[in-house]
Formats: C-alpha cells, structure tokens, sequence
C-alpha cells in the first residue's frame, strides 16, 4: 500500500541523521486510533536489527506540539523509575513524516485486554498487577511538577475542566448536568498537584508474563489530582468483562494499600468513587462515558443533593 | 468520506448517529480487504459487527425511545434537553430531585438499551438496592 511505501521513506530520512546506513524493514501499523496512528517496524544497521515503534498524529490533525511533549514526558517518566517506552528520537511539525512523531524502542508484552484478562500464561502477571499498577502510578506522581513547567496542561479545578470540555460539544446531556453538580457538592478535600497519566488503563498497559512491561499512551498526562488516575483504573468501561474492580483484575483496597505503600498517599475508598464519577469525554463524545453516568446514577438517587 | 458535518447530536441518543456507524463498518471492512494481518482483520471485523449491532438496536428503538423522552421532558416541564440542562445545572430541581433523578434515570437505562445493554442489566441490580436504602432513609 502507498501508505506504507510513503512512511518507509519517512522513517529512512529521519533515522539516517541518527542511526547511519539503515534500512527499514517489516513496516506495518499497529492501529489506527482517534487522534493518531502506531507503527511498527525494524531499522536494521551493521551492529544489527532494532525492533522500534513510531507514533504520529493522524492525517489532517493539526500539528500541536504534544507529541513533542510527550516524549519530553516519556523521558522524564523513565528517569524517575516507571516503565515507560525509551524514546529514541522524536519531531514536531511537517517534516518527512508530515506530522508531529515520536519514535521508542519496542517491547514484548500483550496490550489487548481480554488477553491480558484471561489468557493462562499471564495468570502470574494478573497476580502481581494490582500492586504494580500502584507502584507504577506512585512513581509518576513522585515526578517533579516543575520539570514539566509549561509542558503539561495543569487541572486546577477538575470539575471546571471537564464541565467545559462538556459545554465545548454543544450537545445537552442533562444527566451530566447533574453529575456536575453532585460532584460540587460532594468534592473531597484537595489532595495536591501531581504529575498524572491521564489514561492508566487496560489498553494502555503493556503486560507480559513478568508482569507490567511498559505504561504506554501518555497523550493526556498533565498536571493534577493524583486520585484522578486512581479513579479511572477503577472506572467500569475499563474492566472488559473482568469482575475485579480495578481493571477487572483486583480490589480497591489492594490498590490504595499497594499505592501507599509505594510512597503513594493515603486515599479512601470513598474519595476514589468521587474520581470514578468525575466525567471522562474521551474522544470528543459523551458516548464513552457511559461508566460515569451509569456509576453516578447507580451511586444513588437519593444522595444527590 | 463525506465532507457534509453532522450536527453532534442524534436525539434522543448520542453520537455516533446510525448512519456513521454503518460508514464506519463499511470504511473498517474496506480497510480490511487490505490487509495482511489477520489479527488485525479480526479486531476490525469485531469492531465492525459491535457497530452495526448498536445501530440496528437504535434504529428498531429510536421512534419509541423518541416519544418516550418528549413524555419525560413534559413531566419535568422543559421543552428539550437543553432546557432541562439549563434548569438542573443552575439548581431548578434541587427541589425535585427525586423526579428529576427518576427520570433521568429511565433516559439513562433507554440509552443504555441501544448503546450497552450488558451496562443496562448490571446497572438495574445496585438501582434496586440505591431505591431501597434511599426509601428506608
């Protein structure tokens, strides 16, 4: 396909510069999300073969810096201990690849749920995963805010935020409405600013059978509440069928217990719901956050005042 | 692709409308044909059949479902949904909460019924309990 043809050539111009007399070879894409696409592929030089990924926003995206960002990101993450892809060489703007793009080595492990859910030969990494997700989140929310000045997005006030990603799509959803205002009226106290994931979850976790590999997908990190991610791994439309609470897998309890004793803070259970309830609008509808209003509305009818 | 934008709504359900979901089954089973990799080809042919599944669930119910939320929207006294927003965020039903939440419980578990109905049926069981403990209070 001309796609194909079109990136390999990309790929040779960009990795020359860094890597000498390469070639690119077993170039296919991975997937082909919302807002950007991932490939995979071999550079191959004399001192041998190096099995990379290359992310780019999609076709008709506006270049924006976040990819740049992110990388910055990925390596401040791995410095400061979580598992996050190693970045090889990364660009902004319409160079040979036409877009905002960020290369990382490649790594073994599965990111498809229900795999990750059910399949035998990870039952020992389903074991470990609940504490290693905490560990993973604790090490990101011990990373230094001032680092990432200017970089980040910062979330001073979550309900503001989403409320006006909500309002931005101009299409009522009353439920929402009164999500809005249960969350006003129930807010925990405020916790701190933290470097946070923005979308730690199954589908963003590569796992092999040691256990976490890789905390990939990092496009909506920025600077807020750490509970916030605690939350949305907890968040219903993540579990794919799984009956733990967190990720399908394990208890709310192992998580906030492993994550304090990670360095973590000490959160409660009902402070975690809040964060659950906080509205996601990933994707620029509502329609993925049916777990939130289903969540909201299953909290009680009676205790939304 | 077409270049005509659609209005983001697709009351009384939320977008994706079902002409888009039909599109995009079409556009992933073209994508398919393409393809070399077979897990790939069936993560697209599953992605495919869950989207016109969703869309044949609202359009057998959309009629239905249509009238229904004009009768919830008369009974709270709002002529559409962005009245009834307006109204709830600026605090017009804290007076009425419990009819406002009733109903917007039922256009949550319709929306549920066409988007999710594995959702819907898991959402029924903590509803009864959250009805029960809210009567005893």
């Amino acid at each position: 396909m001309s796609a194909n043809i079109e990136v390999e050539r990309g790929l040779h111009k960009v990795l020359g510069p860094v890597m000498g007399d390469v070639e690119v070879t077993n170039l296919h894409q991975l997937s082909a999300g919302a807002s950007r696409e991932t490939w995979s592929f071999d550079a191959v030089t004399g001192q041998g073969s190096e099995p990379l990924i290359m992310q780019r926003a999609r076709a008709g995206a506006a270049p924006t810096g976040v990819r740049s960002a992110e990388a910055a990101i990925l390596r401040l993450a791995r410095d400061g201990g979580v598992a996050a892809p190693e970045v090889v060489l990364d660009g902004v703007g319409a160079g040979p690849l036409e877009r905002d793009f960020t290369i990382v080595r490649r790594i073994d492990g599965e990111s498809i749920p229900r795999r990750i859910l059910r399949e035998p030969r990870l039952e020992s990494a389903r074991n470990t995963f609940v504490a290693q997700c905490a560990r993973e989140l604790a090490a990101i929310h011990a990373l230094d805010v001032s680092s990432v000045d200017g970089l980040l997005t910062r979330v001073d006030d979550p309900i503001e935020y989403q409320r006006n990603v909500y309002e931005s799509f101009d299409d009522p959803h009353p439920v929402f409405d009164l999500v809005f205002r249960w969350l006003a009226s129930n807010r925990p106290p405020a916790a701190g600013s933290s470097v946070v994931h923005g979308d730690f979850r199954l589908g963003n976790l590569l796992v092999a059978e040691s256990g976490i590999a890789a905390v990939l997908d990092w496009e909506l990190c920025h600077v807020g509440d750490p509970r916030s991610d605690l939350g949305w791994l907890c968040a219903r439309a993540w579990r794919f069928g799984g009956a733990g609470e967190v990720a399908g897998i394990g208890s709310k309890t192992e998580l906030l217990e492993s994550y304090e004793a990670a360095g973590g803070r000490r959160v409660n259970v009902d402070d975690l719901r809040w964060w659950e309830v906080w509205p996601r609008f990933v994707g620029g509808t509502p329609v993925s956050c049916w777990s939130t209003i289903f969540v909201a509305v299953a909290l009680g009818r009676s205790r939304w005042r | 692709m077409s270049n005509v934008r659609r209005a983001r709504t697709n009351w009384p359900h939320d977008a994706p409308p079902a002409t888009d979901l039909i599109e995009a089954a079409r556009d992933h089973l073209s994508a398919e044909a393409g393809s070399s990799d077979a897990g790939r080809a069936r993560w697209m042919a599953r992605v495919s059949a869950n989207a016109l599944t969703v869309a044949l669930r609202e359009l057998e119910s959309k009629d239905t479902d249509a009238r229904q939320h004009a009768l919830r929207l008369g009974r709270l006294g709002v002529a559409d949904d962005a009245e009834l927003a307006e109204v709830v965020r600026s605090g017009g039903f804290d007076g009425r909460h419990r009819q406002l939440a009733h109903e917007l419980w039922e256009v949550t578990l319709a929306k549920l019924r066409v988007a999710n109905p594995g959702y819907r049926d898991e959402a029924l069981e903590p509803h009864r309990d959250s009805v029960s403990k809210g009567n005893q209070t």
